[in-house]
């Protein structure tokens, strides 16, 4: 249209401008030069300044990366089939297009597996191993590491010297319980390392804003990763507390505030765009997933109570390291006295508290607790080695006192040195043995060889109960499972499924995830009532076939 | 057009989502943008002290002369108090120009009265002699640069600084604006401004949100473009360096010769501009009384001006000389920001609204609310913003006040975006009039006169 006349100008101003203009692009060369050089210097001290922290870092990491791949697939066994629909439904994000392998009822949201999915997306990881799931471990080894090293950074933000940074992530990377949690499928894995990054910027040096809102933006992921890590909030905004100053304080948590409210919003407005926001006839909603997760599900009971629901997790937990959460909870008032280790003080203590009220209590739980275990065994010590400050006089009357602090200075080495000579003498050994023991477990072999057989010897478009750990490689392997969760929950599958109840089910895989959820599964408990063992594998896994009388 | 057009094909992208999502990028780019600049200043803890005023020049050491130019028309109701204020200045080297139009006679009588009675003072303190300068002179068709440039034709100083009428200038803002001069070598030095008065009852409701602007303009986004290098200055409390001014001809012949004075500055001069801020030395000044009422003073009109004024300057293109691409981009991105944010302002709830009516993918539609992240943040930052307002200069909110802020919101924007539509129509069309902003007084603790002549 006006082009010509445009480009005409645009070549006289050019011809005016000819000479003055070089000069004009040198400096921007220059500019652009310097620029390069300028984030090339930064980056190089930036390296220099964090040379020793890397050392240390890397080999951390290593000892970490190597503990946690042996045997990971291995043990734990297959315990707990949740990490099989964490899989199932990253698996159906990527092939299927849908948020979830059966309907999306809003039991989390879904950011958590939407992470897992980007991996399995990016890796093609499901073509490498004979069980689906196992990819999902191979994610958790990246998130444990991820983890441990947001933990490293961390404890260097909050003054801890690099040995006991290094010790810190140690025990928390190395605890057998730690261990057997970081290499499940978990949201809760997924969750902590956002929770982390949110703690590692929220205790930004540089006290920025900028920090602030990055902050919210990580712990709004977390949130969405793994709803429950919301009770943690109050640990996120104290230590953004402790990093900002008199005068942006406001601005801080004002920002934060805001960013995380506003981010989270997006998982209602999700689940009100979709029409599903409030309970209503015939189809799921956010509302009543989140009313049942607050009062609709049965409580696991009190700790005391030697036949509970958490009595039988406390003993699981112990069982696999009595040392890291123990030591942690023993030390919440001694980290409650230490400014920059209140925050941690409050994580475990809010997590405690939460055990203690009788509410559900996922699996998983433990999890969350790890890092601020560790964070006060580390943060202890580390406080405990440096030179005692006195915060009282001495009264006149009593010389002899001053002198004695002369050589009480350092009298908190003293307790470092006792911790430091259990941990080598009990810690080490009970955890090296455990995980020298673990090594040689091969939890999945029974459902692996399970799975197997039914791929060769059970009809292609037989309806198969099963649990999520071997509902998704039969999905692969063109079969057609049907998970026992589903029988009784999926209305809409239990009407194509099972036209005629538990006569619709040809073969039952039952394995400890299906025999212990029967009581709840009366569909399945028929069919398992209704049917003979055609072939037994290991862990008491049996391939069962329904006979209708 | 036809190469976009092709590619558009070529992809086959669906049209409604990618328009929406387009739609979307832009708005979260102007919001996103506005909200870092205002929060520029709070960036760091460090951010605040850097744009803090330094030190005073001590008492003896002195070494700058400036002249203050006053361009007055219509003023007699505010310029004595004003004069009085600028006579208090604590730097013993100044003198006020005050530059008048010959048919204004109200306010040539003040301004003489202040004179009279500055001359009595000075029998006993000959050390005061001829501070105050009157010029008179007879304009066909008066503007504020014109006025300016022809007190400049007697400045004689090493720093000429502009005041407006109705300003209450800090008594020490000279020996800091000195010692800033002294310790950044700028060639311009701009000073703090804020509107003062929240305004109390319903027809007031946004004199708060104009306050606020101000606020985060002089606290935040005029450090920023000082950073930057590129700078719209304000109208008043800005300092220049005489040479540099007279070389480069005076104020621009603008209807908004601070702005234009700034770009041209920065862009053809590559002038240094340093600014600060701190609550006791900003200049105070009011908030215009009524939204459209032309006499008693009117935001809309007001703003009407200055958007006509950034977009004269945007689409002069002085800006296209800054040196870098990088610097380019922000300088014409600045120049065009109030129009930008206009656009913003009935495309955010446009694009929800015709992406909820018609059928789009999930995601897409809430990406569409993404751009609501960095207006809740601007929201939050005018609370806290109105908070820490009234800790520095002493100031009492009512939570009505805030109340206005999250819930007007919109309205503010509305009156904004309309007078950015007029005065685009107004450029597009050739109109150049424009209304001089009235003036009640009402940040000064004393009834105002009534006012008595139309602009």
């Amino acid at each position: 249209m006006t082009a010509p006349a445009d480009t005409a100008g645009t070549a006289e101003q050019l011809g005016e401008a000819g000479e003055a203009g070089e000069p004009g692009e040198a400096t921007e060369n220059a500019d652009a030069q310097g620029t390069h050089a300028r984030a090339r210097d930064r980056a190089r001290g930036w390296y220099y300044a964090h040379k020793a922290s890397l050392l240390v870092l890397g080999r951390v990491l290593a000892v970490v990366g190597l503990f946690s791949a042996w045997n990971m697939q291995g043990w734990p066994g297959r315990v707990d089939d949740d990490e099989g629909t964490y899989v199932a439904e990253a698996w159906a994000m990527v092939y299927q297009h849908h948020l979830s392998h059966y309907t999306y009822w809003y039991d989390h949201p879904p950011l958590g597996w939407a992470q897992l999915a980007a991996y399995i997306w990016a890796t093609g990881g499901f073509h490498w191993y004979p069980s689906a799931i196992m990819v999902g471990r191979e994610f958790m080894w990246w998130v444990t590491l991820a983890s441990c090293a947001l933990l490293f950074v961390l404890c260097r933000r909050l003054g801890f010297r690099r040995t006991t940074a290094a010790v810190t992530v140690l025990l928390f990377g190395l605890s057998p319980l730690a261990i057997y949690y970081h290499r499940m499928v978990s949201l809760d894995n997924i969750g902590m390392v956002w929770l982390l990054a949110a703690l590692v910027i929220a205790a930004s040096r540089r006290h920025s804003l900028a920090a602030a809102f990055w902050s919210a933006v990580c712990m709004a992921v977390a949130v969405l990763s793994k709803e429950t890590l919301a009770i943690l909030l109050p640990v996120v905004v104290w230590v953004l507390w402790q990093h900002s100053q008199g005068r942006t304080r406001k601005w801080h948590l004002g920002i934060f505030a805001t960013t995380f409210v506003e981010l989270v919003a997006f998982y209602p407005l999700f689940a009100a765009l979709r029409g599903e926001l409030v309970p209503g006839a015939g189809h799921v909603s956010l509302g009543w997933a989140m009313w049942w997760q607050v009062f609709g599900r049965t409580g696991s009971g009190s700790l005391f109570d030697g036949h509970s629901q958490i009595h039988y997790l406390a003993v699981l937990w112990t069982g696999a390291d009595p040392w890291l959460i123990a030591t942690g909870m023993v030390l919440v008032p001694a980290g409650l006295l230490v400014r920059r280790l209140r925050p941690a003080a409050l994580g475990m203590l809010i997590q405690v508290a939460m055990l203690l009220t009788g509410g559900y209590v996922p699996y998983f739980y433990v999890t969350a607790m790890l890092p601020f275990a560790a964070l006060l065994a580390g943060g202890i010590a580390d406080t405990l080695w440096g030179p005692v400050t006195w915060r009282w006089r001495v009264p006149g009357w009593l010389p002899r006192m001053a002198a004695a602090r002369k050589y009480l200075r350092y009298c908190g080495r003293v307790p470092v040195a006792a911790a430091t000579v259990v941990l080598a003498a009990l810690v080490v050994p009970q955890w090296g043995t455990t995980l020298v023991n673990k090594s040689k477990v091969d939890g999945y072999a029974g459902s692996l060889a399970a799975t197997g057989w039914v791929e060769r010897n059970v009809p292609r478009d037989a309806v198969i109960v099963v649990d999520d750990y071997i509902w998704l490689d039969l999905k692969v392997a063109g079969m057609n499972p049907l998970w026992a969760q589903k029988t009784g929950t999926d209305a809409q599958t239990s009407h194509r499924e099972l036209p005629h109840g538990w006569r619709s089910v040809q073969y039952v895989v039952l394995t400890t995830e299906v025999s212990g959820a029967l009581a709840q599964l009366p569909v399945v408990a028929s069919a398992v009532s209704h049917s003979v063992v055609v072939k037994s594998f290991a862990d008491g896994v049996t391939v069962r076939r329904v006979v209708p009388a | 057009m036809a190469a976009a057009a092709g590619i558009w094909y070529a992809l086959a992208l669906p049209v409604m989502p990618t328009v929406l999502l387009g739609v979307t990028a832009f708005n979260l780019l102007v919001g996103t943008t506005e909200a870092m600049w205002r929060l520029y200043g709070w960036r760091t803890p460090n951010a605040g002290e850097q744009i803090a005023w330094p030190d005073p020049v001590p008492p003896g050491r002195e070494q700058l002369a400036f002249d203050l130019i006053v361009p007055l028309r219509d003023e007699a109701n505010v310029i004595v108090d004003t004069l009085h204020g600028l006579m208090r200045q604590s730097h013993p080297r100044y003198r006020i120009v005050v530059s008048l139009c010959d048919n204004d006679e109200s306010t040539i009588e003040a301004v003489r009265a202040v004179v009279r009675e500055n001359l009595h003072d000075n029998v006993q303190r000959t050390i005061r002699d001829n501070r105050i300068t009157v010029i008179v002179d007879h304009y066909a068709n008066p503007t504020k640069a014109q006025q300016l440039n022809r007190a400049l034709e007697v400045c004689m100083g090493d720093v000429i600084g502009v005041i407006d009428a109705e300003d209450d200038v800090a008594e020490d803002l000279l020996v800091h604006t000195e010692a800033l001069f002294e310790r950044t070598g700028a060639d311009v030095v701009q000073g703090g401004v804020q509107l003062m008065n929240l305004g109390r009852g319903l027809d007031k409701w946004f004199q708060v949100h104009n306050v606020l602007e101000y606020f985060f303009w002089f606290t935040s986004r005029m450090a920023f473009h000082a950073d930057s290098g590129f700078v719209p200055l304000g109208g008043n409390t800005v300092f220049v360096r005489r040479g540099l001014l007279e070389e480069a001809g005076g104020w621009p012949l603008s209807i908004t010769e601070d702005c234009a004075l700034g770009v041209q500055l920065s862009a053809e001069f590559g002038a240094k501009v340093a600014t600060a801020y701190s609550a006791a030395l900003t200049t105070r000044e009011e908030v215009p009384p009524s939204i459209f009422n032309k006499k008693v003073g009117s935001l809309f009109w007001q703003r009407d001006r200055w958007v006509r004024g950034f977009l004269q300057e945007f689409i002069a293109g002085r800006w296209l000389k800054m040196p870098t691409l990088r610097q380019k981009a922000l300088a014409g991105y600045i120049l065009a920001t109030p129009i930008l944010q206009a656009l913003s302002f009935i495309l955010v709830p446009t694009a929800i609204i015709v992406g909820l009516t018609v059928p789009t993918p999930i995601a897409v539609a809430l990406l569409m609310f993404a751009p609501y992240i960095p207006l809740g943040i601007i929201v939050c930052s005018q609370l806290i913003g109105l908070h820490d307002f009234c800790a520095q200069y002493g100031k009492r909110a009512s939570r009505w006040h805030y109340a206005s802020l999250i819930f007007l919101m919109p309205l503010y924007q509305l009156v904004l975006s309309g007078a950015a539509a007029v005065a685009v129509y107004k450029y597009a069309v050739g109109d150049n009039t424009w209304y001089k902003t009235g003036r009640l007084a009402e940040h000064r603790a004393m009834p105002a006169p009534e006012y008595e002549s139309a602009a």
